[in-house]
Order: structure tokens, then sequence, then C-alpha cells
């Protein structure tokens, strides 16, 4: 009689053993399934930065733009072409303004140059080749103690 | 260790208890609800749509955190959450998979009421109540998809919504009355929001309410006994 209420047991402790542990192991599933969700929610509601935030911080100096040489950099989250010539600095947004790839500066014919549909701009940005309905914008930028800080 | 944090509970779960019942219909709907052997996944299908119903209403409140229902911003406010919020990519294209899941399963949950006949006395109002919820998502699909104010989106409504324009004598009435105009206008966006937003997932709430109220009432339809070596 003894024995079988033993055995009973010994079957009964382990069923309970690997149900604990079903248990544990589905409830650390859905804990973390509920934390990665939470931290997507928190982050999405979360105000973002500001861009304008960001725009104070963009200076270099004149001297990484040498004469006849150009520089991309990011500016407000958006790409922008520094260019020095014979006229100055000058900067202007690097997205073409027909379907939105990024243009290039060919220092040798002093144009923009869009590899996507052969679009050229001159160097104040206008059009003078290619489908582009607009001329680039150009970004406002001061020259301060040879530094080039951009508005 | 956490004893004392599950005796706490306990004691939360009886003071409940005792004043709605709530431990006998957990046990009665839940925890020892009996269903009819040999269920299988296709007996999955309303849960599943219920889930994603939910997943879209999550992820539909978070959208409304950000966009703006106005011509002029509509589209500048997508492109932001898209590109600038964090994780808004995911919020937004989860709700937009999520839409077409909906469609998709609800369609599969049609087909297996239709091929095992679950549809028949008594279970005909969870049948139309059904019918009418697949028309209620449709609606909710169509009018949400106007809510980016893309080319795509304006385009799409003024096909669609010039669809009842060939019925005799009320069809270009219709017409008007849908798009608040003769041609898709800022009041059309508009309307389709508050449509989108409360008129068509409140209604859609209700009517799945009743639809389950209706399923646990009949209780499910199970598959029909094998046939016997007689009836053979």
């Amino acid at each position: 009689m003894s024995d079988e209420l033993k055995v009973e047991e010994e079957v009964f402790s382990v069923d309970s053993n690997r149900r604990r542990f079903l248990q544990w192991t589905l409830g650390g599933l859905l804990f973390g399934g509920f934390v990665v969700a939470a931290n997507v929610v928190l982050r999405y509601l979360m105000p973002p930065p500001p861009r304008l935030e960001k725009a104070g911080q963009v200076s270099i100096p004149v001297s990484q733009i040498p004469m006849g040489s150009s520089l991309m950099l990011k500016h407000q989250g958006a790409p922008v072409l520094a260019v020095h010539t014979e006229e100055g600095i000058s900067a202007f947004s690097a997205v073409c303004t027909h379907l939105g790839c990024l243009v290039k500066w060919m220092p040798a014919e002093k144009i923009f140059y869009c590899p996507c549909h052969a679009a050229k701009f001159d160097a104040k940005g206008k059009v003078t080749a290619g489908p582009p309905p607009e001329p680039l914008p150009p970004v406002k930028f001061e020259i301060v103690d040879d530094n080039i800080i951009f508005l | 260790m956490f004893s004392w944090l599950s005796d706490l509970l306990d004691r939360f779960i009886d003071w409940v208890h005792y004043r709605t019942g709530i431990k006998d219909i957990v046990r009665d709907q839940i925890t020892e609800y009996r269903v009819p052997p040999k269920l299988n996944k296709w007996y999955s299908l309303g849960g599943l749509s219920l889930f994603i119903f939910g997943m879209q209403l999550v992820t539909g409140v978070l959208l409304l955190a950000y966009y703006v229902p106005s011509t002029e911003s509509a589209f500048a406010s997508i492109q932001r959450i898209m590109l600038e919020i964090p994780y808004g990519w995911l919020i937004r294209l989860s709700h937009a998979a999520g839409s077409h899941m909906m469609i998709i399963i609800i369609l599969l949950h049609m087909v297996s009421v239709i091929f095992m006949g679950s549809y028949k006395k008594p279970r005909e109002m969870t049948w139309l109540s059904g019918c009418a919820l697949i028309l209620l998502t449709l609606a909710v699909c169509f009018t949400g998809y106007l809510l980016p104010w893309s080319q795509l989106s304006y385009w799409a409504t003024t096909v669609a919504t010039s669809i009842p324009e060939p019925i005799p004598v009320i069809g270009p009435f219709i017409v008007k009355l849908v798009r608040g105009g003769d041609h898709i206008n800022p009041d059309t966006l508009n309307r389709f929001f508050a449509l989108h937003v409360i008129v068509i997932p409140a209604a859609m709430l209700a009517l799945a309410g009743f639809h389950l109220f209706l399923v646990r009432v009949l209780g499910i339809s199970g598959s029909p006994p094998p046939k016997t070596k007689d009836e053979e």
C-alpha cells in the first residue's frame, strides 16, 4: 500500500516540475515580448529631438574646402554640398529637384551633375541641362573666424 | 520567495471575485471551457482575426499620436512618422500589413465555415453578423487607404468612389454623398478620417462582441462524426 503511494508521489513530483518549467518558460517569453513591445511604444511616444537643435552644431573650418574642391555634409538631416570656386564658397542642397538623387560637384566643368538622369546645374544652382523643374536650393551659412557655420 | 506577492494577488482576486464572480466566469469560459473533439487550426481563425483587430486598434491609436488629418499636412505627417519618429515605420507598416492579414484571415475563416456548413441552423445569426463584419473590415481598409493623401490613395479613392456612378437615378447621388462633393476634396479626407478612426471600429467592436456572444451561447460547431460502417 505504502509503495503504491510512493510511486504516485514520484510521478506527481516529476509532473509538477515539468509544469513549473513550462510555466516559467512561457511566462518568461511573454514577459520578454512585453518588454520589447513596451520599449518600441515608449520610444515611439517620446518626443523626438527637434531638427533645429542639431543645426547649430554644423560648422567646418574653411581649410577643409580648399579652392576647387567640394564637401558633402549632413545638415538638419539633409545632404548639403559645399563648394569652393573662384567666386568664393557656396553651399546647396545636394538633392536633385527632379527625383531626389544626390548631385555631385564636377570641378573640371564647374557644374553639379546628377548621375540619375544626366541633369546639370551651374555653380549658382541653376538648371542648365536635363529634367529638373527647379534650381538647387541654396543653403545659408556664415563664415566666422575661418569656420563655416551652416544656419 | 514571492509567496507574499502571490498571497497579495490571491487576496485581490478574491476581493474582485466576491463582487463579480470572476473566478466562475474564468473557469466556465476559459480554463474549463469544453470544445468539441478534433478541432484543428481552421478553428483558430476567428480568434486570430480578433487578435489582428486588437493589434490594429493599438497601432492605429499610436499612429494618431503623430498623424494630422488635413490635406496640407497629412502626407508630411506620414513622412515624419516613417523617417523621423523612432519605430514609426514599424508602427505604420504593422498597421498596413495587419489590414491585409485581417482580410486574408477572415476570408479563410469564411471558407472554413462554408466548407463545414457551420452557418446552418441555429447559427444563421452568427453567419450574418460575420458577413456584416467582413463588409465593415473592407470599409475600414477602404477609408484608411485615403488617409496618407498620397497620389496613390487619392486616385485609388477616386476610382473606388466612382463605382456606384452607373447605378440608374441614385448613382451620382451616392457618389456625391460619399465624396462630399463632385470630386475628392478636403472634406472627403475629414469624413473618411472620422469613419476610419471611430465610426467603423466602434461598430466592429459591437458586432464582434455580438458574434462572439453567439459563438459562446451556441457552442463551437464541431466536425461531423466519422461515418460508421453501417452508413457506408
